[in-house]
């Protein structure tokens, strides 16, 4: 009987005490189910794009470049042709898969780009402030007083598009937001005793930043690559679907919509799957970004 | 107040000179340049080609010809390299060649004073012609950020009084739905749904093709196109804003009038709207600026898709037939508008809110 009581008085304690806050986000993330649905998703989403698509062009013996003129237009469900065929004989399946890989892998490269330029910009400026923050707020203020996809638009008119410099393009002007998250955080976290006396014993200022100030920084940073992530397979979908992105014959979920606006009442399913494919994708980053962010959130209850 | 005002707009200047040389340095970076996309085709000889670049002063020193785009030509008066435009950057009129006539001044006058060049596609004044497409911009960007503040209000407000409740939840899940929706593909399937299989709506344009002349008749005359590219830009602004007026009114509910209030015994729906739904309404005043850049991102878009003739699908258009002037001048309106909106929300924040001092 006395050791139930005192198990009772001990229990709501050990559920802080002890733990780091990763350690909570990570039980706390084994519960949301919604979260870690998305986070499947996302797995399978890859795995497709990567193992899947060679894989099945070699079993069903389908290409994402052969056209047939005999075969356009076939509607889904038929075989080979399991997502049937486009105006040009293509197999849709292999296609949306391949696409998948060019979409997927600019969303992850450009948005690790973004993130990293953001996160070092943003550090250095909350740490040293002064002029260096003067120019690169300025810096900022200028790139978000250009309507975004205009600015993206144009760059990408005046560089040649290709997978490469889209990421480059995605990555170089996408920083702005995170920048400001991380400088935000640091002007708060350099205040804080772990700084003050890692400064007092001589640290210089590169490992206050990287060494004590950054790992504070890692929820922040895996939020914002999530939302990212989905953020720019979004904008480059907009970009592919106006002609400015990634360029036929390598297939995007974007140039593939783009391309079915021609043929809206031969074609549904042509419209429909690529759309769908970015919309499934997209939110469930956004799920997984706002799942985390629960998860790591220092205020939150269990 | 007004000092407040004239020290927003002095710091603005900065912002905007760093987008007059940014869209400067885009035009003049481009592979080939204006030359290239103005003598498109593989046979101009190229004799043609240095007279088309003597003609826009492609010879003169960089800073010489980013001045004259900025400032324009008229007050210079020295013609130094012969290439008959004006580069000497002087206020008297000099006789440079000793004929004892000053030569002639040039007749740009920058884009400070609203000369945007001619388009080098439809050989016109940029000016005018965006002239004729910002009211349809207008109209379907202020429609569309109307509904999307008269709906995601009062939504964010009922969301936050019945947290956790179902209407909640189903606000949550469709504020992240309509946030991953790509809008091409929503405007698509708009299209698809009630243009194509319905027939019940067009499925683009402002208005009939076959008023000829005279425009377009006013909104209420022609509600049919307006809709769908409405509703796409608006689920936008709904799922943004619904998200935003919770959080606000989250925080607002914290507050100790809030339960001053309460224990005043007043009625729920007194404390809630008026005491709480205004005070958590003040944060979306600083939502005029970034609500612009929007506007025109998703114009882009929408314009495109459903053919509304406004800056969005006009600049859409530039964009990809390499016309600088025109690209340059949407670039140089939307910052200007943008900057405007930053100034605009700083000071409506301060006048609305009324723990904000200017001293």
């Amino acid at each position: 009987m006395a050791t139930t009581v005192a198990r009772l008085d001990v229990e709501p304690k050990k559920k802080y005490e002890g733990r780091s806050l990763t350690q909570l986000a990570v039980s706390r993330l084994s519960r949301d189910t919604l979260t870690l649905i998305a986070l499947g998703m996302i797995v399978l989403l890859l795995l497709l794009a990567f193992v899947g698509a060679p894989v099945i062009s070699s079993v069903l013996d389908v290409s994402p470049t052969r056209t047939n003129a005999n075969q356009t237009f076939l509607p889904v469900g038929s075989y080979p042709h399991i997502l049937g065929t486009d105006d040009l004989g293509r197999d849709v399946l292999s296609r949306l898969l391949y696409a998948g890989q060019v979409s997927l892998s600019v969303g992850v490269i450009a948005a690790g780009l973004a993130v990293s330029i953001g996160v070092t910009l943003g550090i250095i400026t909350g740490y040293f402030g002064g002029i260096v923050d003067d120019l690169i707020n300025w810096v900022i203020a200028t790139l978000n007083s250009i309507p975004s996809l205009f600015l993206l638009l144009i760059v990408a008119a005046v560089l040649r598009p290709s997978p490469t410099t889209l990421i480059i393009i995605l990555g170089f002007l996408g920083w702005t937001g995170i920048t400001r998250l991380v400088r935000g955080e640091t002007l708060s976290l350099r205040e804080r005793e772990y700084v003050i006396s890692a400064r007092a014993v001589g640290a210089s200022s590169w490992r206050i930043m990287f060494v004590h100030i950054l790992p504070n920084l890692v929820s922040v940073i895996i939020i914002a690559l999530a939302l990212d992530i989905g953020g720019i397979i979004l904008t480059e979908a907009a970009l592919s679907f106006l002609g400015l992105g990634i360029l036929p014959p390598t297939p995007s979920w974007g140039n593939m919509l783009s391309n079915a606006q021609g043929f809206f009442t031969k074609g549904v399913h042509l419209v429909i799957i690529p759309g769908l494919m970015i919309f499934v994708t997209v939110l469930c980053l956004y799920v997984l970004g706002d799942g985390l962010r629960d998860a790591f959130d220092p205020t939150a209850k269990d | 107040m007004i000092k407040y005002t004239l020290r927003r707009i002095i710091q603005a200047i900065p912002t905007l000179f760093g987008i007059t040389i940014f869209s400067f340095a885009l035009m003049y970076l481009a592979p080939g340049g204006p030359v290239a996309a103005l003598t498109f085709g593989p046979n101009v000889p190229q004799y043609q080609k240095e007279r088309e670049a003597a003609k826009l002063g492609l010879n003169d020193p960089v800073y010489i010809q980013y001045l004259r785009w900025l400032l324009g030509d008229d007050w210079m008066r020295w013609d130094s390299d012969g290439d008959k435009v004006a580069d000497g950057a002087f206020l008297l009129a000099l006789d440079v060649n000793g004929d004892g006539e000053p030569e002639p001044p040039g007749d740009r006058y920058g884009i400070v004073r609203g000369d945007f060049g001619k388009s080098f596609f439809y050989k016109r004044e940029v000016g005018s012609m965006i002239g004729e497409r910002v009211a349809a911009t207008l109209e379907l960007g202020a429609t569309s950020l109307f509904l999307g503040i008269t709906i995601g209000t009062p939504v964010g407000i009922l969301a936050a009084v019945r947290k956790k409740g179902w209407f909640d939840s189903i606000t949550r899940i469709l504020a992240v739905v309509f946030n991953a929706i790509p809008i091409f593909w929503l405007g698509l399937i708009l299209i698809l749904i009630f243009g194509s299989w319905l027939r019940a709506l067009p499925m683009g344009g402002r208005c009939d093709p076959l008023i000829l002349s005279g425009g377009c008749p006013p909104m209420w005359g022609r509600i049919e196109y307006l809709l769908l590219p409405t509703f796409v830009l608006a689920t936008g602004w709904v799922a943004v804003l619904s998200r935003y007026m919770r959080a606000s009114m989250l925080d607002v509910m914290s507050q100790d009038y809030m339960r001053t209030a309460h224990s005043k015994g007043l009625a729920g729906t007194v404390v809630w709207f008026k005491h709480g739904a205004r005070n958590a309404a003040i944060p979306l005043a600083t939502f005029i600026g970034p609500a612009i850049t929007g506007l025109l991102s998703g114009a882009a878009i929408t314009e495109t898709i459903f053919s509304w003739p406004g800056l969005g699908r006009f600049a859409v258009g530039a964009v990809t037939s390499q016309d600088y002037p025109v690209v340059m001048a949407v670039v140089i309106i939307g910052a200007v508008a943008t900057i405007g909106g930053y100034i605009l929300s700083d000071i409506l924040y301060a006048l609305i809110d009324p723990r904000i001092r200017f001293n």
